[in-house]
């Protein structure tokens, strides 16, 4: 099928359906494994243990940023491996490893030589069934997190990201921002009751999916992982329950005061749907956020380029499991421009509930599943993106049924979710002033 | 594919097709065998860095980079560029440092002749729209001004090469002065262009799903470069510090972070390069925990974030583990990062990572220490080019640089080093009290007064309740006293002005 693009040679259509060898399996204890075996990775393999926990199961008080301050806690140790044992021992096999936490889930990653593949899921599988959690390897380790949070408070993006989220979301965990709440993070080196509570209520096979792509055989990896994993105890994950966030009938904005030099912005964001791989809406509001944000996007012409106003445009829709945001954040060039830039981009965004040209839709989904399609060219990518999809949708082909569900979006599926969606009634704004005076404030 | 015999205890890797080098001067072009895979990769590296910058003209070279790829080139505007290579979901970016500026471009291989085609427009044909050059111009003010102010580590970095390098033209900031950028004009940067951007400063490669078709075409689109010899670069060594100065920098924050770092007269050329790397890993390897200053500060202590050190630029700085290509120096300098502590545990966190490189330095690496890590590092070497366009910029900076391509290099090289070699090298190139120390803080004064003071400055844990002060040397470091001189307190605002 061609195109049919102004400036685009005749091409097959770029999908992904069928491009990626996968292979999977699910223990009799829940775990979920995906193997994809590529040749033209010779001797590289790309691991992701993916937990489906993130800072958006912390529904309890003073928990917030748990999810995050585990994932530092599991790489302190067990009986078999010391922390510093472990280290050495990977640092012998050649592993790169490292983990990061989100909304809905903490990542641990690494890229190693296939040679090592057996000695590292013996690691891995040992570590996440036999975790010893002792009060004094949690003090010390509470203190890298308190740094961590240094860091990103220097950071005037960070303060406006966490003051927004606490504004749209009022009982949703999404309220709060990853890393958690300065008091919570404190309280972290006395936590080792709740972190024991933590390993047992949340680290459990249903919640993993391990992902082996790269230089690696699909039965020789299912017999690895049953060995290394398959005695690892599907438990009683009781959760808190999490609380849905009621429908926002008001539009809500927070001013942050920044007391040193930096240029003004503002984050317009408007309550939309979890990830849904085959709900229409879900690729629509993606084409939507792509017709504002990509490379010749409506905000990033008319903000950057035409009017001057800002020195970047940037967001996206968040692929979250519960509903989230679409956020547009704008970095003024001068102060004192903030309304204007504002008044901009919700034109912008109500200009998308009509006339929307067909060829400028064609455009981006063009570039939209050419660029999934190219960003698949190295095992750590692809497992990164089989394991969201995985995660989010169920299985990897999740993968392709996004990419067959942006394929088939009309002008008016964009228009009808824009109107839907992206309106007032569910916006947050929140904009960032140096030296301005802090107000915030509820629906209005 | 070649495959390598490593050390006994390591695991066995291949690296991928290593570039071959065809014959097509003055610009050099390299290719790889063609691979499967979605993609092609291009990819030019130009000697036109900020280097290059003419005294008093500094922001010129990274403004024309830039400028490369968003003002315009060919018979294409900047929006014809941008609507041209959209649909495709192509990439085009560009790096810029000292010595180069670095094009990139990852396109699918549908569009692989589009793509070739605004890639060498981008390197030759570039217009510098007034329009387009003044909103980039603005932009590398806003990064100067505000963005260098958001990011403290970022800053004290900045501060360290200007103090390295004083002087000397790695002295400024790549993106420039606040205070020259305003005046900068599109006509010089067309002149920049014309005299820099010449076939004999240009090596260009081309990598993955490639085809004989488009290498012809990337053939064609160089030869719209301009011969002629490019303008030589002279460099001369940065004054060698005979003993360690501080500069505080006082910015509105709640910690105290601090790079440190001394010139280095060590390439890839030089013998030592080898055991100075693998020496370094163990010292600090990047984002890894088992470097020394990590364990002793994070691992054990809880200090901060992560304490890393260097012996090559590494512009990415808090990103991902693997080093950017591209940004290698003539005139290189030891680095040593560490992130930001809380206001009252700084003084301690350097006297205790000072403490730490002198052991390095005397003591050198013990025989398990250098096998572990030299595992690790050969180990990881096929983790660092894990896509052809990657693969590709290490072949272009090895031809670019006239060093080895480490890729192939390494793996034997690590192999053969012996324990008395890289303590040597260690002990040669490395001069703990020559190190200038940059020291960005929310109490800077303060900060300069307690390092200067007889009084102890121990640590503190995050949470005052608990005592974890258990480590027998915490008693000693905190007592030191440290010979700095001179130092001096300056003010962030004022900076990069």
């Amino acid at each position: 099928m061609l195109l049919g693009l102004s400036g685009v040679a005749a091409a097959s259509e770029p999908a992904l359906q069928g491009l990626l060898p996968i292979h999977e399996h699910v223990l009799d204890n829940g775990l979920h494994l995906v193997v994809v075996p590529l040749p033209a990775s010779p001797g590289i393999v790309a691991w992701r243990l993916w937990m489906g926990v993130g800072s958006g199961v912390e529904a309890e008080a003073g928990q917030t940023g748990f999810a995050h301050f585990f994932e530092h806690l599991t790489f302190l140790g067990t009986p078999t491996w010391s922390g510093e044992q472990r280290g050495q021992e990977i640092q012998r096999l050649g592993v790169d490893e490292n983990a990061w936490t989100w909304l809905d889930e903490t990542v641990y990653h690494a890229v190693l030589p296939t040679a090592s593949l057996p000695a590292y899921a013996a690691i891995e599988g040992d570590r996440f069934q036999h975790l010893e959690l002792t009060p004094r390897r949690i003090q010390r380790e509470a203190g890298a997190v308190y740094g961590e949070l240094r860091k990103s408070r220097s950071d005037p993006s960070a303060l406006l990201e966490a003051r927004l989220r606490a504004a749209a979301f009022t009982v949703h965990p999404y309220g709060h921002d990853t890393i958690g709440l300065e008091p919570d993070i404190a309280a972290m080196p006395g936590a080792h009751e709740a972190a024991l509570s933590f390993l047992d209520r949340f680290y459990r096979p249903g919640e993993a999916t391990i992902l082996l792509v790269g230089d690696v055989e699909p039965e020789a990896s299912i017999a690895l992982i049953e060995e290394t994993f398959g005695g690892w105890s599907p438990g009683t994950t009781a959760r808190a329950e999490i609380p849905s966030e009621p429908e926002q009938r008001g539009e809500r904005r927070v001013t942050v005061p920044w007391p040193g030099t930096t240029a003004p912005r503002i984050v317009l964001a408007w309550k939309i749907p979890g990830h849904d791989p085959t709900d229409p809406q879900v690729a629509a509001l993606e084409l939507a956020a792509q017709l504002l944000l990509s490379p010749t996007g409506r905000l990033k012409e008319r903000l950057i380029r035409e009017e001057g106003l800002a020195l970047s445009v940037t967001g996206g829709r968040e692929a979250t499991v519960d509903p989230g945001l679409l956020r547009l954040e704008v970095v003024a060039r001068a102060p004192g421009t903030l309304e204007a830039i504002e008044a901009i981009v919700r034109e912008q965004v109500a200009a998308l509930s009509g006339g929307i040209e067909p060829g400028e839709l064609d455009a981006v989904r063009s570039y939209l599943r050419y660029r999934h399609l190219s960003a698949l060219d190295r095992p750590s990518a692809i497992a990164d993106a089989l394991g969201e999809a995985t995660r989010r949708g169920g299985a990897p082909s999740a993968l392709a049924a996004f990419d067959q569900s942006l394929a088939k979006i009309t002008v008016a599926d964009v228009e009808d979710a824009a109107s839907t969606w992206l309106i007032d009634r569910g916006l947050t704004v929140a904009g960032l002033v140096p030296g301005a005076p802090g107000t915030s404030g509820g629906d209005r | 594919m070649i495959a390598l015999s490593l050390l006994a205890c390591a695991p066995q890797i291949e690296v991928g097709p290593i570039p071959a080098e065809q014959a097509l001067r003055p610009a050099r072009l390299l290719t790889s065998g063609a691979q499967p895979g979605p993609n092609v990769y291009l990819a030019a590296i130009v000697a036109a860095g900020s280097a290059y910058d003419p005294v008093g003209r500094e922001g010129l070279a990274h403004l024309v980079a830039r400028s490369l790829i968003d003002a315009g080139a060919g018979e294409r505007s900047s929006p014809e560029v941008r609507a041209a290579l959209f649909p495709t979901g192509a990439t085009l970016r560009v790096v810029v440092e000292r010595e180069w500026i670095s094009l990139r471009m990852t396109c699918h291989q549908d569009h692989g002749l589009l793509c070739v085609e605004l890639f060498t427009d981008a390197l030759a044909r570039p217009r510098l729209d007034p329009g387009d050059w003044f909103r980039l111009r603005d932009d590398a003010l806003h990064s100067l001004r505000d963005e260098l102010q958001d990011d403290t580590e970022a800053l004290g970095l900045e501060a360290l090469e200007a103090a390295l390098h004083e002087g000397h033209p790695y002295g400024h900031p790549v993106a420039g002065r606040a205070g020259v950028l305003p005046t900068l004009r599109p006509e010089e940067g067309l002149a920049f262009h014309a005299r820099h951007y010449v076939r004999e400063s240009v090596v260009a490669g081309l990598a993955g799903a490639w085809t004989p078709e488009l290498r012809e075409a990337l053939e064609q689109g160089l030869a719209a470069l301009p011969t002629g010899s490019a303008p030589e670069l002279p460099l001369m060594a940065p004054p060698a510090p005979r003993q360690r100065s501080l500069i505080a920098i006082d910015t509105d924050t709640d910690t105290t972070g601090f790079h440190l770092g001394h010139p280095l007269d060590v390439d890839r050329n030089h013998p030592d390069y080898a055991a100075l790397h693998l020496a370094t890993l163990a010292l600090g390897a990047h984002r890894q925990s088992f470097g020394r200053l990590f364990r002793a500060l994070r691992g054990e202590r809880g200090l901060n974030y992560g304490d890393y050190a260097y012996i090559e630029p590494w512009p990415e700085r808090g990103g991902g583990p693997a080093p950017e290509q591209a940004v290698l120096r003539r005139d290189n300098r030891f680095v040593v990062w560490i992130r930001p502590t809380s206001l009252e545990n700084g003084p301690f966190a350097l006297k205790l990572a000072l403490d730490e490189i002198e052991s390095w330095v005397a003591d050198g690496l013990g025989e398990d220490e250098l096998r572990s890590v030299r595992s690790w590092a050969i180990g990881g070497l096929p983790l660092l080019a894990p896509d052809p366009g990657t693969r590709l910029l290490y072949a272009l900076e090895a031809e670019a640089s006239q060093t080895p391509d480490l890729l192939e290099t390494l793996p034997r090289d690590l192999a053969a080093l012996t324990l008395e070699e890289v303590n040597a090298a260690i002990a040669r190139h490395i001069h703990p009290d020559r190190l200038q120390i940059v020291a960005v803080s929310g109490e800077a004064e303060a900060l300069r007064g307690r390092l200067a003071e007889p009084r102890p400055t121990p640590w503190r844990p995050d949470d005052p309740l608990l005592d974890v002060h258990d480590e027998p040397r915490d008693e000693a470091i905190a007592a030191r006293q440290l010979e700095i001189e001179p130092s001096w307190l300056l003010d962030a605002e004022g900076l990069f002005r």
